[in-house]
Formats: structure tokens, sequence, C-alpha cells
């Protein structure tokens, strides 16, 4: 079990260098230049900026930013937003993504996984179609607009603050706005694996011993169930840490998120790195924990044996 | 279950420890709060160029001369007033004694001549105002190329630490202006030092941008910069070291980061703001003029958005849709022409900008920035054999009428258009290729532009156009590079003299991105360039503007207003066509 | 963060348990085609698809009163009306009907879907077999594979994409037709790595299956065991993850819109049909005509796709036939 923690995580830096090779390369692919702006640039002035920040070509940008992440976990300045570095930019953004994350997640957890279960007991019934339609939506709507939608009604009804962030009040609104696709995965999850397991045989002894169905439900069923939702919560609560565009971009919030989506349309190439290794960084740990979390869980599944066999 | 509900209760724990670490801070209200035009940029004089940057600098920093709050003309700030030659190129300038930095040290001629030299050592994309210096682009140009000439022979000396002496090639008439645009501001040499990193081999040497940024930065303004956060906001204290603080009349000034329009405008509604900078290009504001709000400030703008048409004999060769290298139909002037001539501007700012703008004739905006000038009739206008012109007010009021034959630049008549169409050889707009038509994805007004002159010119001269949308950064680029065939652009004045439109489309400009080459036009700017006297200059720089307006290399489509939000007890932020906040005179009537 | 959510689950998350025994196709399939959540939202979905498609002669011609791109000049943002048809629906910011425009978007955005689909499913299924059968380091370096694609920046890989064919596709195709195929693209090629997943899951357990044992005891040949004995297993959940994908892509798209780089104006899809009509929100004036109908008809569609899906998914996987307690 250890061996398998530590195989993985040696694995790490070898999966970001690759990661961050490639993000390198498509982003020095990508025509434009970030040092454009209003006017047209002298090409003395383009060649100044390009000298201060190692971009004259790839070969500079790589002998100097690898090794300066290496050795002082510096990733060097942003193009765009000169005055600050990147780890300037990440450490400003990233609490903040953090903190919406899992006011999202949390959110998502709770009522999808009780919207799941309800679905999966009543099955076939009106419940089901219409608890599961309720959450559906989360997922058949863009998020730009159920944000919008969202960020309006706080505005009419004036219940809560309409963007920005530093208020508790001010983190609810953009939360379940960023909770609505998470919340419809995990509802569907959790009633497909609470029908596996409700059919299983043990869940019927449980019941034929005379046990109430709540306790059998809510008891029995959900420790099983929650296995699929929980190995889904590990890349889901990853990239929702590290922000949602739409939503920091409609409530105003500094978060990360922004940063991933507006660092490729300025091809701010230093900030493009830092914030695809932030991400990658949490992706993994996060997958790894959920595997770790998984056969904590039950003990019956072995981590470390081949899927298939 | 013990063990299972750890996950739920887990979560709530990390919800509550991760909302105090992202901490947030709700501080005392600023005495004046705005939410300006975006994101700052840059707080770097070397590279400064978007509005909003500037309209910040205008509060933290102070050149030689600064606007007065009401007509925004030029007075004495950093200086005390000057003398000018015979030959009017000698300006010197006496320092003002009182003048300190904000952390105390004297304001002083060399820190203009450091800031200064530094523009033509590092170049930024207003060096170029710096070529009216004696000297100061060779200086530029050769240090560039290592070989620097001697530092004496440009045109800028200090007599002694409060004078400035500065020398021009040639008279500019507006030079006081230019000295109250930042990339003539001083800078302090000292608190820069930390900052400096060297620049290769060759003594070439660069400041890291964060010499902007508090606590390090030290500005010589009406007020202080003392807190940045990324994103979020900055707050500015009024300077205790400024040598007219009596006359500052708030305390604090916090600027609210916010990118997004209605967001911008929930806050200003609930009160979280007093003023909104910049609304202009949304649809929320049409609506809110729709309405009738009274808070609404509307006002001309300096800048004019118009349609740029490259001009080169042929298409650029990897241009895509099928007309790569092929001749180029807008190399002829009538084509060009029969193009301007089917745009109905009115419909555009009636239907899609809908803030009163004013539907443009010519390249030059005539908002009461430059009253002497005057506006020749166009070519067919029947006054122009007489030589008839109108003034900046009276072409104001023409323009609000329907859109009428006579008067400066083209008219709106497709009749005239399909005939010149059809003399350039695209009878009925047969055998016109489809050219691509490109505009700038971060804008959602240029995207109802291109469509609606899209469908016009399909209607009225039966031309096709393909719409190709283009992210920002590729956008300029590829404009810049002459790499299209029509693109939607727009240009602000810097400064308010006719040149800073004029000097945009000389043959040797790097700014011509059309490609438009007219010698007699490039004459007519050298003339102007060297003429002293204003009236006759003015005289010469009209009829190169006309050369503009009659030719249309560009389009001109309707000319900016600025948009703005705050209630009658908000002081010192009336609008002006140039967007400059003297925020020396701003302050809130509670 | 954009990616649909659904591929994020890793190889963790099991499948749908394969059959024991060979596989009764047209068994199956009946079954699915009479279950009430496959029929229901299915004859909606087709409603809405014949709707859309039997009206784009009248869509796509530039001189009948639904053209898509017809700008009333004196229409502009009017609220829906009885009369004439095309005013149903009112009228958008240029003046033009939102009808047509929603019928229009709804072929671009529904075809979007499927050809993302179509691609996934090609570049999925390929991946995951090939995974799946070799085994060993090639499946190891697979998986890597798809692992570092996780981890890649999506918008970057579409907009490069998009810069990179985009350009060279209009000299052959025109750019409406270069537009599309390269928006197919960009999304398919990011929609396929769940696929891969899934199938290569699915053919590792069938692989260890007893009955696979049997018949390579019985001295049948590989080609004739995949044909006959995997792939009609895989076929199932194959066309489960294919429905779900046409929802997510038609989602990524409206992502796309909204930040520009979508379908080129003046073509409509919902997706950008839903980013104007939000555009337009503002507590000063609701033009609710152009937000509502564009995402009525897309929650419509993208509802009834996934029910289909679930419904497929219940279908394919006995089990849960039990599950009633």
């Amino acid at each position: 079990m250890h061996k398998v923690i530590l195989y993985r995580l040696l694995q790490f830096p070898l999966v970001l260098a690759v990661i961050y090779l490639l993000t390198f390369l498509l982003a020095w692919v990508a025509p434009g230049n970030p040092f454009v702006n209003e006017r047209t640039l002298d090409p003395l002035v383009v060649e100044s900026l390009q000298k201060r920040f190692h971009a004259e070509s790839a070969a500079k940008f790589l002998a100097y930013y690898p090794y300066n992440i290496l050795l002082h976990g510096d990733f060097g300045p942003s193009m765009q937003y000169k005055e600050w570095t990147v780890n300037d930019i990440i450490k400003s953004a990233l609490p903040i993504s953090v903190t919406l994350g899992l006011v999202a997640v949390t959110i998502a957890v709770f009522v999808g996984v009780f919207v799941g279960t309800l679905a999966a007991v009543r099955r076939g019934g009106v419940l089901d179609w219409s608890s599961l339609s309720i959450t559906l939506v989360g997922i058949s709507l863009p998020s730009f607009v159920t944000a919008a939608v969202l960020l309006m009604l706080a505005a009419a009804t004036r219940a809560l603050p309409v963007g920005g962030w530093g208020t508790l009040s001010g983190m609810i609104l953009p939360g379940f706005a960023l909770s609505l696709a998470p919340m419809a995965y995990i509802a569907r999850l959790t009633r497909v694996s609470m029908l596996d397991v409700l059919g299983s045989d043990y869940i019927r002894t449980a019941r034929a011993k005379g046990l109430s169905k709540r306790v059998v439900v809510w008891k029995h069923c959900l420790r099983n169930a929650f296995l699929p939702v929980l190995s889904y919560l590990g890349p889901a609560a990853a990239t929702t840490l590290t922000g949602s565009f739409v939503v920091e971009k409609v409530f105003n919030i500094p978060g990360l998120g922004q940063h991933f989506v507006n660092s490729v349309l300025n091809r701010d190439r230093t900030l493009i790195l830092g914030v695809v290794m932030v991400e990658s960084a949490f992706l993994l740990s996060f997958n790894l924990l959920v595997d770790v979390a998984y056969s904590w869980l039950d003990p019956r599944i072995d981590i470390t044996a081949k899927v298939g066999g | 279950m013990r063990s299972f509900i750890i996950i739920p209760l887990g979560l709530v724990a990390l919800v509550v420890g991760a909302a105090v670490w992202s901490g947030g801070g709700v501080e005392r209200r600023a005495d004046f709060t705005f939410i300006n035009r975006g994101d700052i940029y840059t707080l770097d004089l070397n590279q400064m160029s978007y509005l909003q940057d500037f309209r910040l600098t205008y509060g933290i920093r102070e050149g030689l001369y600064g606007l007065d709050p009401h007509t925004y003309r030029p007075i004495p700030a950093g200086a005390t007033g000057y003398d000018l030659s015979d030959d009017k190129r000698v300006w010197t300038f006496h320092l003002r004694p009182q003048c300190r930095w904000s952390n105390g040290d004297p304001v002083t001629a060399g820190d203009y001549v450091f800031s200064w030299r530094r523009m033509l050592e590092e170049p930024g994309e207003y060096t170029y105002l710096f070529y009216y210096v004696r000297n100061a682009e060779k200086y530029e140009k050769s240090y560039a190329a290592n070989d620097p000439i001697d530092w004496k022979t440009v045109g800028i000396e200090t007599p002694d630490p409060l004078t400035l002496r500065v020398t021009l090639t040639d008279p500019v008439t507006y030079l006081l202006d230019l000295m109250a645009f930042p990339p003539f501001y001083p800078r302090h040499e000292k608190s820069m030092e930390p900052f400096k990193v060297p620049q290769g081999p060759n003594g070439h040497y660069s400041y890291r941008n964060e010499y902007t940024r508090p606590p390090a930065v030290v500005t010589n303004g009406p007020f202080e910069l003392t807190r940045w956060d990324f994103k979020r906001r900055l707050v500015l204290r009024k300077s205790d070291t400024y040598w007219d603080k009596a006359n500052v009349r708030t305390n604090s000034i916090e600027m609210v980061v916010n990118d997004n329009p209605l967001s911008q405008f929930l806050q200003y509604e609930a009160g979280e703001v007093d003023w909104l900078a910049d609304l202009s290009g949304t649809d929320l504001a049409a609506e809110l003029k729709d309405k009738g709000r009274k808070d609404l400030r509307v006002s001309p703008a300096f800048g004019t958005a118009f349609l740029t048409l490259l001009c080169s004999d042929r298409m650029p060769d990897d241009l895509g849709g099928g007309v790569g290298g092929i001749k180029n139909p807008l190399a002829d002037m009538r084509v060009r022409q029969a193009l301007a001539m089917s745009i109905d501007k009115n419909f555009i700012v009636d239907n899609v900008t809908r803030m009163g703008e004013l539907p443009a004739r010519t390249y030059l905006p005539p908002d009461g920035t430059l009253p002497l000038f005057t506006f020749l009739a166009g070519p067919y206008d029947p006054g122009r054999e007489a030589g008839k012109r109108y003034t900046d007010s009276e072409f104001r009021k023409l323009l609000t009428s329907p859109p009428a034959a006579a008067g400066p630049g083209l008219p709106y008549d497709p009749a005239a258009a399909r005939k010149l169409l059809a003399d350039a050889g695209y009878p009925g707009g047969k055998g016109f290729p489809a050219l691509p038509i490109c505009y700038n994805t971060d804008s959602v007004a240029r995207a109802k532009l291109v469509q609606v002159v899209k469908n016009q010119w399909a209607q009225q001269l039966n031309v096709n156009v393909e719409i190709v949308p283009i992210e920002g950064k590729v956008f300029r680029e590829r404009v810049s590079k002459k790499d299209y065939a029509i693109a939607t652009v727009a240009w602000y004045g810097d400064y308010p003299d006719v040149a800073t439109f004029t000097d945009k489309y000389l043959s040797t400009s790097l700014q011509n991105d059309c490609n438009w080459v007219n010698l007699k036009f490039d004459a007519l700017c050298a003339q102007g360039a060297k003429e002293g006297d204003a009236e006759k200059r003015m005289r010469i720089l009209e009829r190169a503007e006309d050369l503009i307006d009659t030719e249309v290399p560009i389009i001109p489509v309707y000319h900016y207003v600025n948009v703005s939000l705050n209630k009658d007890n908000v002081h010192g932020v009336e609008a002006n066509p140039r967007q400059i906040t003297v925020f020396k005179g701003v302050y809130v009537d509670k | 963060m954009t990616y649909a959510i659904e591929q994020l689950a890793p190889a963790a998350l099991r499948p749908p348990e394969p059959r024991e025994a060979p596989v009764e196709l047209p068994g199956v399939w009946g079954q699915a085609l009479r279950s009430r959540r496959v029929i229901v939202p299915g004859a909606i979905l087709l409603a809405v698809f014949l709707l859309c498609s039997l009206t784009l002669p009248m869509t796509l011609r530039p001189s009948s009163a639904f053209y898509y791109d017809k700008q009333n000049n004196n229409a502009v943002r009017q609220a829906p009306k009885i009369r004439p048809v095309e005013a149903w629906l009112g009228y958008d910011v240029l003046g033009r009907s939102i009808l047509a425009r929603s019928l229009l978007g709804g072929m671009i955005s529904m075809a979007v879907g499927v050809a993302a689909a179509a691609i996934s499913v090609v570049l999925g299924v390929g991946v995951g077999l090939l995974a799946g059968y070799r085994g060993g380091w090639v499946d190891s370096l697979l998986m890597r594979v798809v692992d570092i694609l996780y981890g890649l920046p999506y918008i970057l890989l579409v907009i490069l994409f998009k810069i990179a064919f985009e350009g060279p596709l209009t000299r052959w195709l025109g750019s409406a037709q270069a537009n599309l195929v390269v928006l197919f693209a960009a999304i398919g090629l990011v929609s396929w790595l769940t696929m891969s997943r899934v199938v290569r899951g699915q053919v590792l357990q069938l692989r260890g299956q007893p009955f696979i044992e049997a018949c390579r005891a019985m001295g049948l040949n590989e080609s004739r065991i995949f044909l006959r004995h995997i792939l009609p297993n895989l076929v199932g959940p194959i066309t489960v993850y294919a429905t779900l994908i046409v929802p997510s892509a038609i989602l990524q798209e409206s992502f796309l819109s909204f930040l520009g780089v979508g379908v080129n104006p003046p073509m409509p899809s919902w997706g950008s049909l839903a980013s104007d009509g939000v555009a337009q929100l503002s507590p000063v004036k609701f033009y609710w005509w152009t937000l509502l109908f564009p995402c009525a008809l897309l929650v419509v569609t993208l509802v009834c796709l996934n029910f289909i899906g679930d419904g497929l998914r219940d279908v394919f996987d006995p089990k849960r036939e039990a599950a009633k307690i």
C-alpha cells in the first residue's frame, strides 16, 4: 500500500515535467505576440521587451525558466501583468479559488447525494424524474447563463452581495453557481450506484432481517454507493478548486479560473505555465488522495491490483 | 458509520478554514471610490499606453505642467513657467522649488532627465513623442545599436538643478500639452535602484516593473499609491509632501477592479462605488440612456471608430478564404469610396451603439477639442470649388441631421456608390472577391458593427464579405503586419492636436497599417510640422485631413462618446474628450 | 472548468458489467427501445431535430423571410408577436428573427454534438482497443498519455487548433464550412479521453472472462472472438458514452462562443444565441426573449439526450433491474 503511494508520488515530477513541456510547446507555437498593445510597436521596443522576459526564442525561454522553477520555485514575471510575478498572482488568487471551490463541492456533494439517493429509492416515480430533471438543468444550461441569471436574482432581491469577494455571504451565490454542474453528475452517479447496491444480496438480507428502510438506505447502502462518487470527486474537486472562469467573470471574483482562459488569450506564456502546473499538481494529488481514500473506505478494493488481471 | 461521517464534516471544516485563509478584509471605505475603465495594465511610464493607466497616473504623478480641472488646458505644475527662444525651438523650464517626492526628496531637473533618458534607452510606445527633441531619435537608435552618440548632443540640458532646457528640432506649438502627458513625467532614480537588472553584456539595463508597486514606489503627485491588491483594488492616499496639498480635496481614493459591465453597474446601484468611469461600448449604457437616467453622463470623446482598408496592390499571400495573393480591389480609390458611401452610419449609431454618437464623415472628430480647426467641403459638396469650410461646431450640427449630400468627407449615397463600383470594373458587384473582414473578439460592439456592414454592402452593392473573428493579441499583430483586407479599428488622440491623428498615416509611420502612400499628404504634414504660426499650420493640416477624408484609406464610421455614471454629489469627474481625470479636484459631498 | 465532468472519472469507476453469455443483440436493443426512459425523450429529440432540419431550406435561403441573417431595420429588439410567423420568438439586437436563428442554430449545435461524438468514438475506441488488447507497455504508455492530456489546458488546445487549421481550410472549403469543421475536430479531440478509458476497461474485463477462455480452448481464432463476442459487448457502453458526449460537446461549443472563438458570426448556434442573450441581460430592461427561447431549446434537447444516455445505461446493465426495495 505504502509502496504504491510512494511509487505514485515519485511519478509526479515526471508527469509534471511532460505536461510543462507540452504546454510550453503549445503556447509557443500559438501565433500572437504577448507584448502587442493597441498601437503598432517599434521592432526595437518589442525586442527589448522580449529580452527582458527571456522570450527571444524557445531555447532561451527553456534555458532560463525551468531552472528558476526547480531551484527557487519562481515562475518568473507575468508577460501581461508586468508588475506582478506569476508567483504573486497565484498566491493571491489560489486561496480565493480554493475557498470558492470547496463551497461549491460541499454544496454539490450534499445536495447531489441526497437527490440521487431519493431518485434511486423511489425509482421510476415522479420524484425520480423531477429531482433528476432539476439537477440536470445544471448541466444542460451553459454555465454563463446560470451564473448571469443568479446574479440578476441577487440584484433584484438585494438579498446577497452582487459580486466581489470578501464577505461570507458573498461566497454563497457564486459557490452555488459553481456547484450546479458537479451536483448534477454526483446525483446521477449516486443514483446509478445506489441502484447497483440496492439490488445486491446483502441488502436484501438486511431488509429480510427486519431493518428499517431508512437505516438500510442511509447507513448501509450509501456507504458503498458513495465510492464512485468519491472517485469522481477527486478530479472534479481539483478542477473546481482551481476555479471556474465563467463564475469568476460574472461575479467579479479575483480567483485563478480567469487566468486559465485569459492567460491563453493574452499569450502570457509564463502565466499559462504557472497556472497549468498548479492545476496539474492539484489533479494528480487529488487522484492519489481519492485512490487512497477508496481503498480505506472499502477494504476489499486493492488499488495495487491491475484492472482486469 | 463513524468513519463515513468524516467526509461531510471534513468538507465543512475545510470550507471554514479556507474562508479564513483567503482573507478579504473589509476596511474603512475610502472618501472616493470608483471603477476604472478596466484593470491596470502597467504603471511603468515607459510601457504605459492604456487610458486607464494614464488616468491613474494623473493622480499619483506630476510633470512640468498639469491640466486645469475645468478647461483641461495646461497649467504650471512641476514648473512655475518657461522661457521660449525667438526661433521657438528652445524651451527653458523653471522648476518649482517646493516640489517633493513622496519620500521627502526634492524634485530636481535631474529626475526629469533620468526619466526621459530611460524612455530613449528602453523604448516604449510613446518614445516617438521625444523625436521632437534634437538628436533624441539619433540617440535612441544609436544606443540600441550599441554605439551611442554623446548624450550631451541631445537637446536636454540642466544648467542647474531647478532648470530644464529642451531644444527642439522644429517648433512644436503644443509642447505644453505634451509636458502634461505621463511619458514626460520625472522618476525617482534612487528608489528604482534595487530593481535594476542588467540586459546583456553591452551595458544596457532595465528596471523590473515592481518599482511601481507599494511600498517601494516613490511618486510626486497629489496622491500616493499605498496599496495594490492584484485584480481587486488600488488605494491612493493624499500625499503629505505635495506642494499644492491645500487644494487636494479628498483624503483617500480607492479604485475597484471590475471588468464586467453588469457587475460594475450593480455595484454602483448598491452604492458601493461613487463613479463608474467608463461604460462605453456596452448595451447597458444604451438602456440606461433610453430610460432617461439623470446620472448617466454622455459626452463626445476624442476618438473615432473606423474600418481600415488595405491599400497595397496585392493581398497578402497567406490571407485565407481564397483571396491570398490576388490583385487588391481596394487599391482603387473608387472602390474604397463606393464602400464608404454605402454604409448607413445613422442606422449604426441609432441601433447598434445607441449612445448618441456622431456618425463620422471625417477621420478627425469634431468634438470641440480643436475649435480652431475647420473642415474642408467634401468632393460631393457643391461648395467645394468655392473653398467652403465648416467650423467645428457647424460640422457637429450637420452630423446630427440626416446624412445630407453636402459637407466634409463622403456622404451616404448608395446610387453614386454603385456607379463608382461599376466604373472601377465591378458592375453590380460582379467579380468582386469575397474579402475577409476581421474584428477583435474582445469587443462586442465591433461584432455587431461588422455584421451590419456586411449586410449593408450585400444589399446596396451586392458585395459579399466574410466575417472573420480574431482574438485580441493575434488581431493587433495581424493588423500591424498588414495581414488583413478590411478590419475594424479605432484611434484616440493622445494630445489636443491634429498631428496625433494625421501622423498615423504618413507613409513612413509605423502606425500606418493600411499601407496608404500619398506623397502629397506626406509633404503637407512635413510642411505643417515646420510651421511655427498656429493658424497657418491649421490651414495646412486641414488640407492633409481632407486628403484622408476624400481618398478614404479608412472609412470612418462614428466618433466615440464617453459614458460614465455618477450621482450629483460627486464633483470633479466631469467628462472631457480625452478622458482625463484631475484627481486633485475630485470630491464627494456626503 | 469546461471539461465534461463525466470525462474526469478515473478508471476506478466501474463501467457496466458485461454479460456472461453470448449476447443476443436484438433482444437488448429491443428492450432499450421499449424503455420509457428512452422513448419519451427520444421522441422529443426527434421532433426537435425534424423541426430544425425541415426548415433548413427556408433558413438558408437569402430571399426568404426566415433567412437567418435577415436584418429588419424596424424590428430591432422587438418582442414576440402573433403575426407574422417569424416574429413568434421575437427579434434580436440586429432585427433578425430569433425563431429562424434558433432553428438554424439547432442544426449547427446538434451537428457539432454528433460530429464531436463521432470523432470521439473513432479515436476513443481505437485507442482503448489498442491499449486493452496489447496490454503491457503499450497500455501503460497510452494511459499515461491520456493522463497527461487531462492535465493540459483545454482552451489552449482548442484555440491553437482553430488558428492552425482554420486558415488553410478556408482555402478549400470556404470560410463558414472551414470554421465548422475545425470546431468539430477541436471539440472531438478533447472528448475522446473517457471513451478510451471505458473501452479499455471493458476490453480488459472481457478478456479475462471464462467464456472467452472457453472460446479459445475450442479453437476459435482471435478475430472471430473479437467480432462475435467482444465487440457486441462493447457496443452498449460505447453507445451510452457517445450519447453522453453529445450534450457536453454542445455545451463546450457554447462556452467557446461565449469567449468569441466558437462559430463565426453571423452563423448562429444555440450557444452563441444564449451568449448574445446574456450580453443583453441587465436590471434596466430585460429582453427576455433573446435569452429564454434559445436556452429553453438547449435545455430540452440536452436533458433528453442525458435521459436517453441514462436509460440506455440502465438497459445495458441487468443488475439494475433487480433494484427494488
